[in-house]
């Protein structure tokens, strides 16, 4: 008896998982949406976080105070993720602007048991394996971080002035697919930045995968 | 049998990203005459559970791409009609996607000097990207090939795979007239409907296919009028100019269709988007 209720079960939750009518439609047509993660406005004071670095220490962006700061949302396993630091174009700018005095933070917002979620040691391996050169890896699996910049794919990036200020949040490019970029949004802003001219691409549409809140 | 269903799901996470999406081409009919309007559908079956992308992909993800390969004498077509898409939620974040099995179509014209007893293949190359709780980019291509044939020819048509395909894209609805316009924080989409009697305004949704015009995750508003319905739409923190027109489709309140007509679950909306100061 026990049995055969756990068979129809099943296969209810394979019908379930297999059709998509228009009612199964407007049943997932949740009236309540949440409230979506919405960031700082750009050229307006980026806001203090405290989170767990790699080694387990606690790092603050006020830390930085002074300094041209770069997060990037990170998850090693999303493919969009994967081509940036595949071709070596991500590596290329943390190596090149931390070599001009610039902090880069790469920031894992994926929670325990999803896509690119990294604890520890682990992180700081992988790190390595993929050739980061980052300034710190810092680890907010509880996404308090993330949503507070309202980081929603990987990669998203934030560049923050030397006074604080939030100068820009968007797209690493303005090339989702690979198939060859026009515009590197944050190269170009930094660029501007340390030559002291305002960013002139303040904002991009930030593309890649979801953060796996 | 939970084991078994616990095995298909580890199985489908060991495909590939090419693996977890089955694309064809299907159509209502292999004979077709010179100079004939015809529609293709281009099928994607998703594995249980995955998702691929809608025009506007939302907060994440990225829009399947098409490209056709066409013989010669066929002109591009103008359009590929995507069926009205699912709000996919996780975290706050909210994309547009299809799951299960999604049908885009595509009308072609036949060139006018085929010639009759002749064969031709149409073939579409696809990229995607396909998630669940991971993501995997991933390609396919389909292919249909047709039979040039003369009208006394023509077989009649018994089976139509395209029937249901048409079903489920947005339709026009010439009675309904839209008027749209944007302020610094939202787009608002006024909707002017011939017979003001809609009792109730949950389940409306505008799906923007502009991207990063509408935001994608937050609440949009209904309100009644005495011409119909005013909808706004906050906009999204990525939002740069306004474009000249506001595009997407516009659902129904559940279990209701729009003026009561059978086919109006959800519909076309192609309005002149007016900037207001």
């Amino acid at each position: 008896m026990n049995k055969r209720i756990a068979i129809s079960a099943a296969s209810a939750a394979l019908i379930l998982l297999v059709g998509t009518t228009a009612a199964d439609a407007q049943r997932r047509q949740r009236r309540d949406a949440p409230t979506a993660p919405s960031g700082p406005a750009v050229d307006a004071p980026a806001p203090n976080f405290s989170v767990q670095n790699a080694a387990g220490k606690t790092v603050n962006l006020s830390d930085y105070k002074g300094k041209v700061v770069v997060l990037e949302w990170w998850n090693y396993q999303c493919p969009i993720v994967k081509r940036h630091y595949d071709a070596g174009g991500m590596q290329k700018l943390q190596t090149e602007f931390t070599g001009k005095d610039v902090v880069w933070l790469s920031i894992c917002s994926s929670a325990k048991g999803k896509q690119g979620y990294v604890a520890g040691k682990e992180a700081t391996d992988v790190g390595k394996q993929v050739g980061m050169n980052a300034t710190d890896i810092l680890l907010d699996a509880n996404g308090k971080v993330g949503k507070l910049y309202g980081a929603r794919t990987t990669p998203h990036m934030y560049v923050i002035g030397k006074n604080g200020n939030l100068l820009y949040k968007g797209g690493i490019d303005d090339d989702p697919r690979g198939q060859g970029a026009k515009r590197l949004h944050v190269k170009e802003a930094l660029d501007e930045v340390l030559a002291g001219k305002a960013v002139s691409v303040k904002t991009s549409r930030p593309y890649g995968c979801a953060v796996h809140y | 049998m939970l084991s078994l269903l616990a095995a298909s799901l580890m199985l489908s996470q060991d495909k590939t990203g090419s693996e977890l999406v089955t694309a064809d081409l299907i159509t209502d009919q292999v004979v077709v005459m010179p100079g004939q309007a015809i529609n293709i559908g281009v099928r994607l079956k998703m594995e249980p559970g995955w998702h691929t992308y809608w025009l506007n992909p939302g907060d994440s993800g990225l829009a399947t791409q098409v490209s056709w390969k066409l013989p010669e004498g066929f002109a591009k077509p103008r359009s590929l009609r995507w069926p009205t898409p699912l709000r996919l939620e996780a975290g706050g974040l909210t994309s547009y996607g299809f799951e299960g099995t999604a049908v885009a179509i595509a009308s072609l014209r036949v060139p006018a000097t085929a010639a009759p007893g002749s064969e031709f293949t149409i073939t579409a190359g696809l990229d995607w990207f396909v998630c669940k709780e991971t993501c995997f980019t991933g390609s396919g291509k389909a292919a249909l090939s047709l039979k040039v044939g003369s009208k006394d020819q023509l077989p009649p048509i018994t089976a139509s795979p395209l029937t249901a395909a048409f079903k489920r894209l947005p339709q026009r609805a010439n009675q309904i007239q839209f008027a749209a316009r944007a302020t610094e924080d939202h787009v608002i989409l006024d909707v002017h409907l011939p017979n003001n009697s809609l009792e109730n305004t949950s389940g409306i949704y505008f799906y923007a296919e502009t991207i990063d015009l509408v935001d994608a995750s937050a609440q949009q508003s209904v309100e009644k009028t005495d011409f119909g319905l005013r909808i706004f739409l906050p906009k999204s923190e990525y939002a740069v100019d306004n474009p000249n027109r506001l595009k997407g489709i516009l659902t129904a309140p559940v279990g209701k269709t729009w003026l009561g007509l059978n086919n109006l679950h959800s519909i076309v909306v192609n309005a002149l988007l007016k900037p207001t100061g």
